[in-house]
């Protein structure tokens, strides 16, 4: 696993007020593979999954990852500029052809809504925004939290759509979800996540089979999906 | 003098178009908007800078920016004058005496102010707008470009906040203006004439169109502000 | 073509691309108006700070300003000679040290020995007579220190420092200040603000000072061109004048333009010989405020 491992992350510590919220935290993302983080709200998915895309620094630990540049993040509430969407698009991925943007707004439904101020956005046509905007620039990997989070049923299934065709065009995928029925859909790979450790790091085929611990077990019980 | 003299004065004057009031307003308006563009110019770069990179000078830079909002108008007249003073250093510019100088005095005088206002906004956008800055990686220039732009109603606040401090005083443009009649006289500078020569009444008069110039600005502005109002920041 | 390409893009980058938004729509076109403002404002300030007439800076006082002389006078030399005389009216301690700074073309003040100072120092080429005109105490209505009665100036002066009734000074350095003084000390006194409460020292001009004295019912030395003319009077009125130690020498005064590499020498003196030539002597005496005749032109011939 370790030579197709795209990032390295090594003794990942975060403290906080004299806590670590992520605490000696040890894994190999696998290249083109979609790794799914799992675990309680506050167990430190999202802290993970910022520290290995490297907007925060941990404080200690190391991390080897491709260059910032072929990364890109979805985050959980869209961080949207004050324009309209066809400019914050423009923002995000400014090298793009028009008949290349024209192209993704198409693909996410988003037509109409171009020359929408994005923050008049409905929830759904923000994240989608969010996500060809990110995906327009061919990332090699791309993080995702909490994708579908407050989204209706056609819109999550677009995003889903999106994701799937990123990771079959070679893109390496990290999120974070609390839908377990997406999380089996997508995920090849779990990372279930307590108190700031990992203790669980396995195939998702084997995690869902056979969760080992009993945290992991009453999560997965709880989000009976 | 009763109460309403001046009212029925400010109202003949205005009505009857006289052209000395005429162009004692231009001249104002002329002065002190322009001044507030420069330091619009000037001030939003500089507290989109201070509001986004911690460098090792800021905090110094603040608190001096700071202080100079608490700088009376006079004070910076006075420094104004020395400059630019024949006998001062940049007394070959030869302003003195000129509109030139006073919109200089008092974008002097509203430079920190815009500075001040636009940090706080810039610095509420970029706590906003950090993860996505990181995440893509931005370097700072762009970043400052990216926050001015968004920031661009708060232009309208700002602006007014910078154009209230300039129309009002008298101090700076005295000095380096030298009231000199149908040249730099305005209507602060006006209104402390006419009080010199006890003339109250036209002084008071002069200070009621000075506040109804100060309305329309204002209602002007909140017209812009109400149509930009969807797009941008509620400020 | 700079602008396009380099500063609208900064303040509305949307100018270039095909795509906007309405609200980016809108503020392009108040981008355009700021722009144009600015261009028309320029255009303007131009026309009125460069005026196509030669025009030369006149360092004065408030209170010559305030007698209206000057809106009498003006407009006939300019009318004769074609040049602009733009008057800066401040404190007579401020008009020196403005000529001194070389920051003035021309002086004229009422304080005869800072004048000659002024020359001896090597500040002012050349001082000569103008006109003069005098010196009145005023007071409110009811004189309470009765000076009214006064043969002399000094006596005046003497019964209000005896009844300790009040007195506004101008404290500023000013021409009419520094004649007050003098005043004071020709009648043996000299009053003080920190010891003596009835000596009110305002640090104010002619006219701030007169309303500050109205107001607050005390006498006041002031010189008689500004209280004629003065709008806010209530119940003050002239108690004692004609004396006099009263007179009050108003000078012209050139700069040295070897000091003032700058100074428009031939405009100033131009206007300088126009002041004490007999056309110019006769203005000065032509003008009245309220029928009343407030200079009197005594130049040197």
């Amino acid at each position: 696993m370790s030579d197709n491992a795209i990032i390295k992350a090594e003794a990942l510590f975060i403290i906080r007020n004299g806590t670590a919220i992520l605490n000696e935290v040890t894994t190999h993302i696998s290249k083109g593979k979609n790794t799914m983080l799992l675990g309680h709200n506050g167990a430190g998915k999202s802290l993970l999954l910022q520290a290995l895309h490297g907007i925060i620094t941990p404080d200690s630990g190391t991390i080897s990852a491709p260059p910032a540049k072929s990364q890109k993040m979805v985050f959980q509430k869209p961080i949207l500029l004050r324009r309209s969407a066809s400019r914050h698009f423009d923002f995000l991925c400014p090298h793009l052809s028009p008949t290349e943007k024209i192209h993704w707004f198409k693909r996410a439904g988003l037509m109409n809504q171009m020359h929408t101020p994005a923050r008049q956005l409905s929830g759904g046509e923000q994240q989608k925004l969010a996500f060809i905007g990110a995906m327009a620039s061919k990332p090699d990997i791309l993080f995702l939290d909490e994708p579908s989070a407050n989204l209706d049923f056609e819109a999550s299934a677009k995003i889903e759509s999106l994701i799937d065709h990123a990771q079959k065009n070679g893109a390496t995928i990290i999120m974070t979800t609390h839908n377990l029925a997406q999380a089996r859909r997508l995920a090849d790979h779990v990372l279930f996540i307590d108190h700031g450790k990992i203790i669980e790091d396995r195939s998702a085929k084997d995690f869902f089979a056979n969760p080992l611990h009993d945290v992991a077990k009453s999560y997965i019980a709880y989000h009976r999906a | 003098m009763d109460f309403w003299t001046p009212f029925k004065l400010a109202f003949d004057l205005l009505l009857a178009g006289n052209a000395e009031l005429m162009g004692i307003i231009g001249l104002s308006l002329k002065v002190s908007l322009t001044a507030v563009i420069i330091s619009l110019v000037i001030g939003m770069p500089l507290g989109a800078v201070l509001a986004s990179k911690k460098f090792f000078g800021a905090q110094t830079l603040i608190v001096i920016s700071n202080t100079f909002l608490s700088m009376p108008p006079v004070v910076v007249g006075l420094l104004i004058y020395i400059l630019i003073s024949r006998s001062g250093p940049l007394g070959w510019l030869d302003i003195l005496y000129t509109p030139y100088a006073m919109i200089l005095a008092q974008s002097v005088l509203v430079i920190p102010m815009s500075i001040a206002l636009s940090r706080q906004i810039f610095e509420t956008l970029n706590n906003e707008y950090k993860p996505l800055f990181t995440s893509l990686g931005i370097n700072a220039i762009r970043r400052i470009m990216v926050l001015v732009v968004d920031a661009r109603i708060a232009l309208i606040t700002i602006g007014l906040a910078c154009f209230g401090r300039a129309i009002s005083e008298v101090g700076a443009v005295i000095i380096v203006g030298g009231n000199i009649r149908h040249t730099t006289r305005v209507m602060t500078t006006a209104i402390a004439l006419e009080t010199s020569k006890g003339e109250l009444a036209i002084a008071m008069a002069l200070g009621l169109v000075l506040l109804s110039i100060a309305l329309l600005v204002n209602i002007a502005s909140q017209f812009l502000r109400h149509y930009f109002k969807k797009a941008t920041i509620d400020v | 073509m700079m602008l396009q390409n380099h500063i609208l893009p900064i303040i509305a980058p949307d100018y270039l691309l095909p795509f906007e938004s309405q609200a980016m729509r809108m503020f392009q076109n108040v981008n355009h108006l700021i722009i144009v403002i600015m261009v028309m404002a320029s255009a303007h300030i131009s026309r009125t700070a460069f005026a196509d007439m030669p025009f030369m800076i006149l360092q004065s006082t408030t209170s010559t300003q305030n007698s209206g002389l000057y809106d009498h006078l003006l407009p006939r030399f300019t009318e004769q000679s074609g040049i602009e005389v733009r008057v800066v009216a401040v404190g007579t301690g401020q008009a020196l040290r403005n000529a001194r700074n070389c920051d003035g073309d021309l002086l004229l003040v009422h304080s005869k020995p800072d004048e000659e100072d002024f020359v001896n120092a090597g500040y002012g080429a050349k001082r000569r007579n103008v006109m003069y005109n005098d010196f009145v105490v005023v007071g409110p209505n009811h004189d309470p220190a009765g000076i009214n009665k006064a043969d002399t100036v000094a006596e005046a002066l003497q019964m209000i420092y005896a009844q300790q009734s009040k007195f506004a000074t101008r404290g500023d350095d000013s021409g009419t200040h520094k004649a007050e003084l003098r005043l004071w000390q020709s009648a043996g006194l000299s009053p003080d603000a920190l010891h003596d409460q009835w000596y009110l020292d305002t640090g104010l001009g002619m006219g701030a000072t007169l309303n500050f004295a109205v107001q607050a019912n005390s006498y006041a030395i002031s010189d008689r061109g500004t209280w004629i003319a003065f709008a806010n009077k209530a119940n003050h009125k002239i108690l004692f004048e004609s004396d006099p130690p009263l007179f009050n020498q108003y000078g012209v005064v050139t700069i040295n333009a070897e000091r003032c590499p700058h100074v428009k020498q031939v405009l100033a003196e131009n206007f300088a010989s126009w002041l004490v030539s007999p056309t110019g002597q006769k203005h000065i005496g032509a003008y009245r405020r309220n029928g009343v005749q407030l200079f009197f032109p005594n130049a040197d011939r």
